[in-house]
């Protein structure tokens, strides 16, 4: 927790997942791609590894559903997609993190208006 | 040449990860070891002329193995997971696609039904022999009329007056 990256792993927790809903709630991504997109952004602190006991998890807690095709070039590819819960699981995340991010930026003096 | 040189690599990767994840749930270990052998698999096979760098910089976007294991340990639904799926449950959501997994918590919302009818009984008997017990002990001498006529008018108070 005293060092930045300490704190960015703390902020990861319980965002990243609704980070890989929204990129999903644009359609269905190829998982390596969809990893690739999440780990290039360095603010996120997360490696393409790290992605996959995520996207696990949000299988098993059924937001997210996978489907085999068949890849043009390569072995067949696994695509990811939001199910009906998964949209519904990040509705309410923007919601609340909407109101949690503006109370935050008031106590903190970040609001930028 | 490359070829077997990039397999040794991905095996040793692979080799790290699984021992890291030592501690992980056999079945989640398993499931780790095959995601990231799929992800290797689709990006080597996006490498025109694959070389060894190329799948070494493959591995080192995986990132460290002991990372990756401690984020396959971290809690095993994402946060405010659960009160969630047991709405969406009993809601019963129409979308085809999720069809599967409604049914999935369907089953276990009847597993949770049946665990709870299968308690009620065994609590209500602890609640009852609780307080028989308290009823005894509050009362030890006065009470002990009403306590014995209880099995009295049950097969014993057949068999006694007669014998």
């Amino acid at each position: 927790m005293a060092d930045t990256e300490g704190i960015a792993s703390w902020l990861r927790r319980g965002t990243l997942e609704y980070c890989v809903l929204a990129l999903l709630g644009k359609g269905t991504r190829y998982g390596v791609e969809l990893v690739r997109d999440l780990a290039a952004d360095p603010a996120l602190s997360a490696t393409e590894g790290t992605l996959y006991p995520l996207l696990s998890r949000l299988r098993r807690t059924g937001w997210v559903e996978t489907t085999w095709r068949e890849s043009p070039a390569g072995p067949p590819r696994r695509y990811y997609s939001l199910t009906e819960e998964g949209k519904r699981a990040l509705d309410r995340f923007r919601h609340e993190w909407v109101a949690f991010r503006d109370a935050v930026d008031r106590v903190m003096g970040t609001d930028s208006r | 040449m490359n070829q077997t040189r990039g397999d040794a690599l991905v095996a040793d990767y692979l080799e790290r990860v699984w021992e890291a994840a030592a501690g992980l749930d056999p079945v989640r270990r398993e499931e780790l070891i095959q995601d990231l052998r799929e992800h290797i698999a689709a990006a080597r096979a996006e490498l025109s002329p694959e070389t060894e760098a190329g799948v070494q910089t493959i591995l080192d976007r995986l990132g460290d193995p002991a990372v990756i294991a401690a984020e396959a340990a971290v809690g095993e639904a994402p946060s405010w997971s659960a009160p969630v799926a047991d709405r969406d449950s009993s809601a019963q959501p129409t979308g085809g696609e999720s069809a599967g997994r409604s049914r999935n918590s369907a089953v276990k919302a009847l597993i949770v039904v049946l665990v709870v009818l299968l308690l009620v009984p065994v609590v209500v008997c602890l609640v009852g022999a609780l307080g028989f017990l308290a009823f005894r002990t509050e009362e030890p001498v006065e009470n002990h009329g009403p306590v014995v006529e209880i099995p009295v008018p049950t097969e014993h108070s057949s068999a006694s007056p007669t014998s």
